[in-house]
Order: C-alpha cells, then sequence, then structure tokens
C-alpha cells in the first residue's frame, strides 16, 4: 500500500496540506530525515524488526527525544532538574520524570513555540475537564505516518479493494476532538461512509450501507468505539439481520470500553457477538485501536488481539506507590515515552491500568505488547467524600 | 496471600436468607478476598414489601424504637460480644481495616444505638416535639403530629460504616421500614446491624422492618426497581454516580434525601499553638481516611503551612500509631501517586511520611480539584487579605476552625457562601444533637407533617370575634379584620 505523508486537515485548519508543507518552516524535521522519521516513514514495517533492534532504536530515540524536549520546555526542565535524575545520557528510561496526564486538564504544556502549535486537541470526555494537548506539524505527520505504519498489523489489503463505514461524524466535522481526528485517519486510508448511530433510522441505514459496500468492495471496515458497534449489532438482532461477510470485514473499535451508565463491556463477549452479526470467518476479524490524546500513536491489535507498541514509544506498567515499573506480565499504571512527539514532552504516565509484555508474540512478531485493562477507579471516592475530578464534574 | 471467598447473606424483613435464587454479585476486596453477596430476588421482594413490616413498626411507639435500638447498642459496646467480634474481624480481614480502625467503627456503632438521650434531643430539636411521632402537639392554632413517610430506600456509602448506621436509625426513628442496598464495598455493616437486631428480639417490628439487599450500582433489575418504585424516601449517600442515580430513578412524588459528595476544610491559625494546631488537623486528616465528607482534605495556614509540617508531621505519624490507615487499594495508591506527580511537575512542595501513610502538599487552593484521599492533606497560604467565603462553595460541607475563639467569626462568610457546618478542629467527626447535616434535618425529609386546626370557637390572635365566616361575607366585613 502507499505511504503518504500528508495530514487529512480537519474543518476549520488554516490550509491544505500541501501549501502548508511548502511554506512552513516545521517540515524541517522531515527534511531532515532523523532517525525517528526514518523508522516511521519506513517502507518495511517496524514491526518486522528484531525485538533487539526495536529495543535499540527505542533507546536512542527517547534520549534524543529527553534532549529536544529538555532544551525547548521549560517547565519540563524545571521539573526534571527538581526530579533529580541523572542526564539524558545516562538516565535510565524507567527513571526519566513522567508527567501526570491530569496536568493537561489544567496546564500548557508545548515545546514549541505557539505559532508552531497547528492546533490544541481536547479529549472527548463526557464528564470533567478536557485535556487540552498541542500538535505541531512534525507531532501531525509522524502521527499519520505511524497510523499508515501499523496498519499492516490488521492485514494487508489493496487500498482501492476497501471501504470503510466510520460510525463517526466524519473527517468534515472534526474539529480539535482527538478522537475523532484519529478515526478520521483510518477513514481516510480508504474510501470511506461517516454515519453517527444517533437513532433507529440512522442505525438502519448504515445495515443497508454496509450490505451494498460487502457487494461492491472486497472488503469492507467498520470503524467505530465499541459501544457504537455493539448498538449497531444489536440493532442488527433486533431487525433479525446477519450480514454474510465471511473474510470480506473488519471491524475496528477504538475508545472507552464503557457503555453509557459506566457498564464495562467484555472483550470476549464483544468479539463473539460482532462476528456472528456480521458473519465473519473468525473473531480474529474483530480489532481494537488505542490511543489518548496525550499519546501521539496509535496502537493497533495483531490478529492475536495483542497490541503492538512500535520502538518509538516506551510503554511500562507501573507500582502505584512508586511509580516504578513492576516486573512483566503484572499489572500497573501505565506510562509511555513517545519520541514521535516534538510538541509537548509525551513522557507520560496515565490513569489506565494494563500488563506490559515483551517478546514473541502469539502472531509470531516480536516486540512489545500492552494490554489496557481499565482505568483507575477510586475505592475511597465511593464514600461520601468529594474527591478528585468530581469538583469538575459538578461544575 | 491466599484467596478466600466469602458468601454474605441477604436480610429479608429481619430474616437472615442465605439461598440466593436471582445469583451473587462476586467482587474482590481490598485485601484480595473475593466476596459473593446475593443478588436481590423477586420473592425477597414479595415479603419486603408486604404490609405488615411496615405497619407494625408505624404503630410503634418511640420510645420502644429507641429502648430497642439500645439494647442492641449495649451489645455492641461489649467486647464479649459476638457479632461485635465478627464484624471487627470481617473489618480488618475483608475490608484493610486496621484493628484500631475497626474497633473504632464498632464503638461509634454502639454509641450512636447507645445514645437514647441524644435520639430524643435529634427527634425534638429537628421536629419540633419529642413525642410528635406519638401524639397531637399543641402549636399555635393547631396540633401537630409526624407520621413516617412509609418505605424508606437506602442506597449505602461504600466504606463508611458510621454513615450507613446513621442512615438506618433516622428511619427507624422515624418509624419508616427500611430497605438497605448495600455497597460492594462494605455489605458487612448492614448485614452486621440486622443480625445485631435479631439477637435482641427476632420477631420485634424493628428487627422486621430491616431488610439489607443488593444490586449493583445503577443496575437494579426488575427486582430493585419494584423497590425503587414502592419506596417514599431514597436517602442516596456516595458519590456523584450513586446520588444522581437515585435522583433519576425515584418516583416523582417520593423525597430524595442526598448525602454527599461534599468535601470540608479547615482553617487554621498555628501562630501561638502549633502543636494543638496539627493536632486537630491531624484527627481530621486521618479518621476514616478522609472517606467521608466532614474530613478535612485542605487547609488554610497561618502563619505559613511551611512552619506548620514538622508539628503536623508529627501529629500524623501519631495517628499511624494510634489510629493506623486502613490497607489502601492498588487504585487508591496510584491515585495518590499520581496527584504527588501533578503536584511536583507543578512545582508545589510536598512532604510525605516513610511508610507512605500520610501526604502533606503545600498549593494554592485550586489544585484541591485533584484530591487522592487517603491521609493526604493539602496546605494553602492564608494571606490576610484571603476571604474565607470564597473558598467554600454549596459542596464544602465541614469547616474545621483553630484556634476556636479567635476563628469563630469567619462562620458568618463561610455559612453565607454554601457551608453547612463549623466546627472546631478535630471534633469533625463529631455531630451534635442540633446540628445541621448537609444543610438540612434530615428527620424532616423521613417524616409527613399532619395538623389538626382549632374550630371557630377558639377566637385568632388578630380577631377578638368567634370566626364565622358566612357572616362575615354577608355583611361585607372581611376588611375589618385584616391586621
Ligand atoms: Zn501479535
Amino acid at each position: 500500500m502507499s505511504r503518504a505523508t500528508s495530514i487529512p486537515q480537519p474543518a476549520g485548519a488554516d490550509q491544505p496540506p500541501n501549501e502548508a508543507e511548502a511554506q512552513s518552516p516545521s517540515v524541517r524535521i522531515i527534511d531532515a530525515r532523523t532517525a525517528i522519521d526514518e523508522l516511521i516513514f519506513a517502507e518495511d514495517p517496524w514491526y518486522a524488526l528484531p525485538l533487539e533492534r526495536q529495543r535499540e532504536l527505542s533507546d536512542a530515540l527517547i534520549r534524543q527525544a529527553l534532549r529536544e524536549h529538555l532544551e525547548r520546555c521549560p517547565s519540563y526542565r524545571d521539573y526534571y532538574a527538581r526530579s533529580g535524575a541523572a542526564e539524558p545520557g545516562a538516565v535510565a528510561l524507567a527513571d526519566i520524570p513522567l508527567v501526570s496526564t491530569r496536568v493537561f486538564k489544567f496546564a500548557d504544556l508545548r515545546s514549541v513555540e505557539a505559532h508552531e502549535v497547528e492546533r490544541w486537541y481536547r479529549s472527548s470526555g463526557t464528564s470533567g475537564q478536557p485535556s487540552r494537548v498541542p500538535r505541531d506539524r512534525a507531532s501531525l505527520e509522524r502521527m499519520v505516518g505511524s497510523v499508515h505504519g501499523s496498519v499492516g498489523l490488521l492485514a494487508d489489503w489493496d487500498e482501492d479493494e476497501v471501504a470503510v463505514i466510520n460510525l463517526g461524524p466524519g473527517r468534515e466535522h472534526v474539529e480539535d476532538v482527538w478522537f475523532q481526528y484519529v478515526m478520521s485517519l483510518i477513514e481516510a486510508l480508504y474510501r470511506s461512509e461517516s454515519r453517527v448511530p444517533r437513532d433507529e433510522a440512522a442505525l438502519d441505514e448504515i445495515i443497508g450501507l454496509a450490505q451494498s459496500l460487502l457487494d461492491d468492495y472486497e472488503h469492507l471496515i467498520v470503524v467505530g468505539p465499541p459501544f457504537h458497534v455493539l448498538d449497531l449489532c444489536e440493532h442488527m438482532q433486533r431487525r433479525g439481520v446477519e450480514l454474510q461477510a465471511g473474510e470480506g470485514a473488519t471491524i475496528l473499535t477504538a475508545g472507552g470500553w464503557k457503555r453509557f451508565g459506566g457498564r464495562a463491556i467484555p472483550k470476549q463477549e464483544f468479539r463473539a457477538v460482532v462476528a456472528r452479526q456480521f458473519g465473519l470467518r473468525g473473531e480474529g476479524q474483530v480489532r481494537d485501536v488505542f490511543n489518548q490524546v496525550e499519546l501521539n500513536t496509535v496502537l493497533f491489535e495483531c490478529e492475536a488481539h495483542e497490541k503492538h507498541v512500535p520502538p518509538w514509544v516506551h510503554v511500562a506498567a507501573r507500582d502505584p506507590e512508586t511509580l516504578q515499573p513492576v516486573p512483566e506480565g503484572e499489572e500497573g499504571m501505565l506510562s509511555y515515552l513517545d519520541a514521535s512527539c516534538s510538541a509537548y514532552p509525551c513522557f507520560i504516565v496515565t490513569e489506565d491500568v494494563g500488563v506490559v509484555r515483551r517478546g514473541r508474540c502469539a502472531c509470531g512478531r516480536e516486540g512489545t505488547r500492552v494490554d489496557v485493562l481499565r482505568r483507575l477507579e477510586s475505592r475511597a471516592a465511593k464514600g461520601c467524600a468529594l474527591k478528585m475530578g468530581q469538583i469538575h464534574a459538578n461544575g | 496471600m491466599a484467596t478466600k471467598t466469602k458468601t454474605l447473606p441477604s436480610v429479608v424483613c429481619g430474616t437472615v436468607v442465605r439461598s440466593a435464587p436471582a445469583g451473587h454479585h462476586t467482587s474482590t476486596t481490598v485485601t484480595g478476598h473475593e466476596l459473593r453477596v446475593p443478588l436481590l430476588a423477586m420473592s425477597d421482594v414479595d415479603t419486603i414489601l408486604a404490609d405488615g413490616p411496615r405497619d407494625r413498626l408505624a404503630e410503634l411507639p418511640t420510645q420502644e424504637i429507641v429502648n430497642f435500638l439500645y439494647a442492641a447498642g449495649q451489645n455492641w459496646k461489649s467486647s464479649e460480644y459476638v457479632r461485635r467480634r465478627l464484624y471487627i474481624r470481617e473489618l480488618i480481614n475483608q475490608l484493610g481495616y486496621s484493628p484500631e480502625m475497626a474497633k473504632l467503627e464498632a464503638n461509634w456503632i454502639a454509641m450512636i444505638l447507645s445514645g437514647y438521650a441524644g435520639l430524643y434531643d435529634i427527634i425534638a430539636s429537628e421536629l419540633g416535639h419529642r413525642f410528635i411521632l406519638d401524639e397531637w402537639i399543641p402549636r399555635e392554632e393547631a396540633q401537630v403530629r409526624a407520621y413516617p413517610k412509609g418505605r424508606s430506600l437506602h442506597i449505602m456509602p461504600g466504606n463508611v460504616p458510621f454513615s450507613a448506621v446513621v442512615s438506618v436509625v433516622r428511619a427507624l426513628v422515624t418509624k419508616n421500614q427500611v430497605i438497605a442496598k448495600s455497597s460492594s464495598e462494605d455489605p458487612f455493616t448492614p448485614v452486621a446491624l440486622a443480625q445485631s437486631f435479631a439477637d435482641v428480639d427476632a420477631d420485634h417490628p424493628v428487627t422486621r422492618a430491616l431488610s439489607v439487599v443488593y444490586w449493583p450500582a445503577g443496575a437494579p433489575g426488575e427486582a430493585g426497581e419494584r423497590i425503587v418504585a414502592a419506596s417514599d424516601v431514597i436517602c442516596a449517600w456516595g458519590g456523584q454516580s450513586a446520588v444522581d442515580w437515585a435522583r433519576k430513578a425515584a418516583r416523582p412524588d417520593a423525597e430524595v434525601v442526598r448525602f454527599g459528595p461534599k468535601r470540608s476544610l479547615a482553617f487554621v491559625d498555628a501562630g501561638e499553638r502549633p502543636e494543638d494546631a496539627a493536632r486537630g488537623l491531624a484527627h481530621d486528616v486521618c479518621f476514616r481516611d478522609q472517606r467521608a465528607c466532614f474530613s478535612s482534605q485542605q487547609a488554610f495556614v497561618r502563619p505559613s503551612p511551611a512552619q506548620l509540617v514538622p508539628a503536623l508531621s508529627e501529629a500524623l505519624d501519631n495517628y499511624t500509631e494510634i489510629l493506623p490507615p486502613s490497607a489502601q487499594g492498588f487504585d487508591d495508591r496510584g491515585a495518590r501517586a499520581l496527584t504527588l506527580a501533578e503536584a511536583r511537575f507543578l512545582g508545589f512542595s510536598c512532604w510525605e511520611a516513610k511508610d507512605g501513610s500520610w501526604a502533606i502538599i503545600h498549593c494554592p487552593p485550586s489544585f484541591a480539584a485533584q484530591h487522592p484521599l487517603s491521609r493526604t492533606v493539602y496546605l494553602h497560604d492564608w494571606p490576610a487579605d484571603l476571604d474565607p467565603g470564597a473558598q467554600v462553595t454549596g459542596d464544602t460541607q465541614t469547616v474545621a476552625l483553630f484556634p476556636w475563639a479567635k476563628l469563630r467569626p469567619i462562620r458568618d462568610a463561610v455559612c453565607r457562601a454554601g457551608v453547612s457546618r463549623v466546627v472546631e478542629s478535630g471534633m469533625s467527626n463529631v455531630f451534635r444533637p442540633g446540628g445541621a447535616h448537609d444543610g438540612m434535618f434530615p428527620l424532616q425529609r423521613m417524616v409527613r407533617f399532619a395538623s389538626t386546626e382549632l374550630p371557630s370557637a377558639y377566637v385568632t390572635k388578630v380577631m377578638t370575634v368567634k370566626i364565622e365566616q358566612t357572616k362575615f361575607l354577608e355583611q361585607d366585613r372581611f376588611v375589618e379584620f385584616i391586621p
């Protein structure tokens, strides 16, 4: 497949991509062909690299990013100095001071000049204060590049033979909500239609559309948040519709695994329901991708349902008290060091709990995988005391 | 640690039920044990919603209810009482309480149940008269009486046993049938309370009036929906989602009494007696590990937070010893670690106990929106021009003051701005009879007032003649009687 590097522009963005590329000084990063860009925009996929090589790259790229952010981001530089961490060449990756993702709710964090920020993106949470995260051109291009470079984990499709239904507002309506932007990137890879399944009529239309695209194309990708996909499947059930997609469809989910009202959707059950309703040949055709507004890379699931982490991202599960990495395979708070981000120091610790594994995956590829299990949920919050975040939720 | 499975019963109108026709809800406790609680079954609902349990309690004189609670409380007071011993053991083994904290919870249960004088005072101060639930009480030109609303549903708080017991006692002394929907965080307290009632008298109307059931938060199912629909009062404790759910699910004519979520804070002038200032604040921070709405989360400090830190660290260490914190789960520890990382990123000074049992953060008040609880106290500067009223909102429950005599004038500013309680620092957990809770007098929400009014033969204060309305209309004299 082709590896276009232009950024799909959300509605309201300043300039069409080509012009911007020609005029903006920030394209220097692409021109400079730095090691990270060579890796992200490489013809050969990163997931084919041996584990040891991935490790070396990871170490070098993250140290290089650390040096750059220490130079350009005064608030991170001060934090780093206060933390007493060793200098960038000597510090262990595990000891690089982490920024809690909640900092993005109340502080503007950036490593580029204000005019270099293409856009401030926000999280799509329905309650509470959204995070605000800046992206410059280089970060966005690498983000797009990483999607192109990782989509092969799903399958190697010929792009003319694939059609996409995005269960969301679509590219032309994407503003500053990061999640929608990421979805639009996936949508932008192929011929696509966007439909928000907001009511019965819309759901009926989507079923009809899916049917006709299955007839006209070799492959159909339905992408959307899990609860929308589940709504669609339940609607098909009510209507007595069972599609016969066979090998001709992939259902790709992204976003939170909770339904309205906060109940978690069990992933395995979900895959079974979706595979049945679409008539898929196997549950391997139901895949998930992971991203969050504070992370500059999209993590794709392989056929063994493992999310592979590219070498420019270092992921660790950490002890909830010391924030030091826990042994492989143990649950911890997930942290990411993402070297692809130039707009802000993407050295983050999140509110997600998960497990990190390294080595050979069941799919046969070598590398690091992450399993995002759940959000941190404080037991203390179930008393009658008002605690973190809830003040924002009220007002 | 070996994982053990504990299966709790439900209680249907005072009877312990060990079968679970609707299945169990399974959760993992903070200590890593598996906990199974029966889901509410339709057959239980039929028993609970029969008229008997509700009506028998409504007919009981108040003093019989108070005496019954006293008898149960006397058992709880005894360290030999087997129910108390089992309860303390569950809090330690299942909920991770320190032995000291578990014992203190049991003592508070004994205190609430045994405090008959306090109960009478609360009835008298909140409802107007100690016998108003039994007799017609003269009041101006009427006689009034209070009747129970009928059935009360209690969405119990997670892990604040004291509040669970208070909620049940308030409903029972106002003669309301109680259906306690326990929290998966603490299903032990309501069951232990119900069993202790049966220990006194298994067939007593108070025993029969209490049922303890469970459904997952926000998902009552068909059986739970019948309970909700039949509830005349819903007391909702806990986080925002529990409180919001109760308001949505309640029958339109039902009373929804919301407790929490609230936060509390302190104003501390530590200039003269820093050790005393630190001791009071440490108590209000450590009591129930800040799970309760009255626990101090922040303190505005004079002359400066940094000056209070040594004494406060020492006082917090002392509480680690005399009232060790309960075990903190993964998520609570994670919330604290994230908060400390944020504070450090923003350049705020942080102090932590060597054993991690407490943390102090010197930060501006705006940082308080992120609070992990778990014995974490935020200290803020208190400059001369700070308006205490601007530091609180309707979300603020209790303001604790030190020293009391000097700072009491602050009460006007903070209460005008939304605070419902002002106390001396170190006294946050002591709810005095007569005091307000979350801006109200809760017993008033549990009853329905009725009045019988004086007949025409009685003159009113503004008329010296008998009230003869027909004659007044015929003679068009109404205006004469307008004062
Ligand atoms: Zn794999």
